[in-house]
């Protein structure tokens, strides 16, 4: 019998009503200030009370970071398995992988450096890169923990590094995918690895990038021919945009068309697009994950109002960065 | 051999009161976890969720309803019975539309239920129209009751 999440969802559903709703959003773009900002987040129980009183002037990098943390804290009492959040885990766990790797050889390794809430312990990361031996990582990073690690020693290369532990990641995000029998994994795996492609090919093409880093960087997926879209990268960007226009992501154009910065809007518009649909499913675990990625979603804007305000950026250009709520 | 009307009633009336029953206790339960789920966050919702996690438990009574009906009609709750076997066999014949429909119905109207819950969760005011939605599975439950009842109210007057 296929596993049934009632107490979970209604759970959510409970809480998805404290989720930042657009009107939420307008008032704290309207704050004066980025204390009043802060307050207004406060008033909605963000933070905790050890943070109130920790500083005068308020880090609101510790109030997001305690908001990530409950909000695992909540998963972990709703669903004792990590297992079907793996998909949305996995960035975290190869952040941390380049973190591991980067801060040990350039011998600045920092608590900072890492991500919370992964699947991979930061201290067993650590460890296996202090000690040569990727062993104990789970069976799809240990290869390209060392290739990453070998190469980044050998030629000091940060980027190259990257790029091998990034498409080690969209290759388990698609493997997470086509393993799964829930729908929004599959899509949502889908999704993440063909917008990770389009971002490549846009970005290479800003960078004049070659065929052998498009080679070395794309992962194949259904929704995109990887070859062609390699192809086009390589010639103007009227021909890049030529190809999405028949793709499934041809909406991308109007937001890139302007700058690759607002590329991330659109991924952030298309992701609660995708998770939409749940709000109409009361008993598998598809709501759950919807959850997890509408509670990152107003995690992000909230960090980018509040950098915004802080840095005192003008209103309209804050809302330029900002994308639509699942609330 | 000349009893075997009386065991077809019975399984006729064991029938109605188990799968009405078993139908019932799933899909209160499952309310059930929903309805705790909305308490755990929210225990100010407690009357309005458990309104909607009782919707389900009707068919049982219904059953049982039925299961009773059926062993006063064949005599057995006095101590004597006297069912011939073609009115056993329309005793058993008349209990299975609330032995199906009751299982049946109960768990729809559970999922109905549960998904008014969310909407409770999310919208308290909206009660009355999270109520209607698994109110309407009960009309199949009645209607196979009526069935059940009407059937075996008239077996007597049947000569088989």
């Amino acid at each position: 019998m296929k596993e049934q999440y009632t107490y979970a969802v209604a759970r959510i559903r409970a809480r998805e009503v404290s989720l930042l709703s657009r009107q939420d959003v307008n008032r704290l773009m309207a704050c004066e200030s980025y204390e009043d900002c802060v307050n207004v987040l406060r008033d909605k129980g963000w933070g905790n009370e050890a943070l109130a009183v920790e500083s005068s002037v308020f880090d609101y990098q510790l109030m997001l970071r305690a908001e990530e943390r409950k909000l695992w804290r909540l998963i972990s009492e709703l669903v004792a398995d990590r297992e079907p959040f793996r998909v949305i885990l996995l960035p975290i766990d190869y952040h941390n992988l380049k973190a591991a790797i980067k801060g040990y050889i350039t011998e600045s390794l920092s608590e900072d450096l890492f991500l919370p809430s992964g699947t991979v312990e930061v201290s067993c990361l650590s460890k296996c890169i202090e000690a040569g031996s990727f062993t104990d990582l789970p069976q799809k990073m240990v290869e390209p923990a060392r290739e990453a690690f070998e190469k980044l020693l050998h030629t000091g290369d940060g980027q190259l590094c990257d790029n091998i532990i990034d498409k080690a990641m969209l290759n388990a995000i698609k493997a997470e995918g086509e393993s799964s029998k829930v729908g929004l994994i599959k899509t949502y795996a889908e999704f993440f690895v063909a917008s990770s492609d389009i971002k490549i090919a846009l970005r290479s093409q800003l960078m004049s990038k070659g065929r052998e880093f498009l080679s070395s960087a794309l992962v194949e997926c259904d929704s995109l021919n990887v070859k062609k879209l390699s192809e086009v990268a390589m010639m103007s960007q009227a021909d890049l945009f030529e190809y999405l226009e028949f793709t499934p992501y041809a909406d991308v154009i109007s937001f890139v068309v302007e700058s690759l910065q607002r590329f991330d809007i659109w991924r952030d518009n298309k992701i609660i697009e995708i998770i939409e649909a749940e709000k109409y499913n009361c008993f598998s675990i598809g709501p759950i994950i919807a959850y997890i990625l509408a509670r990152q979603n107003e995690i992000k804007v909230a960090r980018i109002i509040l950098s915004g305000k802080l840095n005192r950026v003008e209103t309209g250009l804050i809302k330029e960065r900002l994308g639509v709520m699942h609330a | 051999m000349n009893n075997f009307g009386v065991v077809f009633a019975l399984l006729g009336a064991a029938l109605a009161s188990l799968m009405a029953g078993i139908g019932s206790a799933i899909g209160v339960g499952m309310a059930g976890e929903a309805a705790a789920g909305v308490v755990t966050e929210d225990p100010g919702k407690f009357g309005k969720v458990l309104l909607l996690q009782l919707l389900p438990g009707t068919q049982g009574i219904y059953g049982l309803l039925v299961a009773v009906l059926t062993l006063i009609q064949i005599g057995i709750l006095g101590g004597t019975s006297d069912v011939s076997l073609g009115q056993g066999l329309l005793y058993l014949v008349s209990c299975l539309p609330i032995a199906f429909v009751g299982l049946w119905s109960a768990i729809r109207q559970a999922r109905a239920a549960v998904s008014g819950i969310s909407t409770v969760a999310k919208r308290p005011e909206q009660m009355g129209k999270a109520m209607i939605f698994p109110a309407m599975v009960e009309t199949y439950a009645i209607l196979a009751l009526l069935v059940s009842v009407l059937s075996i109210l008239n077996i007597p007057k049947i000569n088989v």
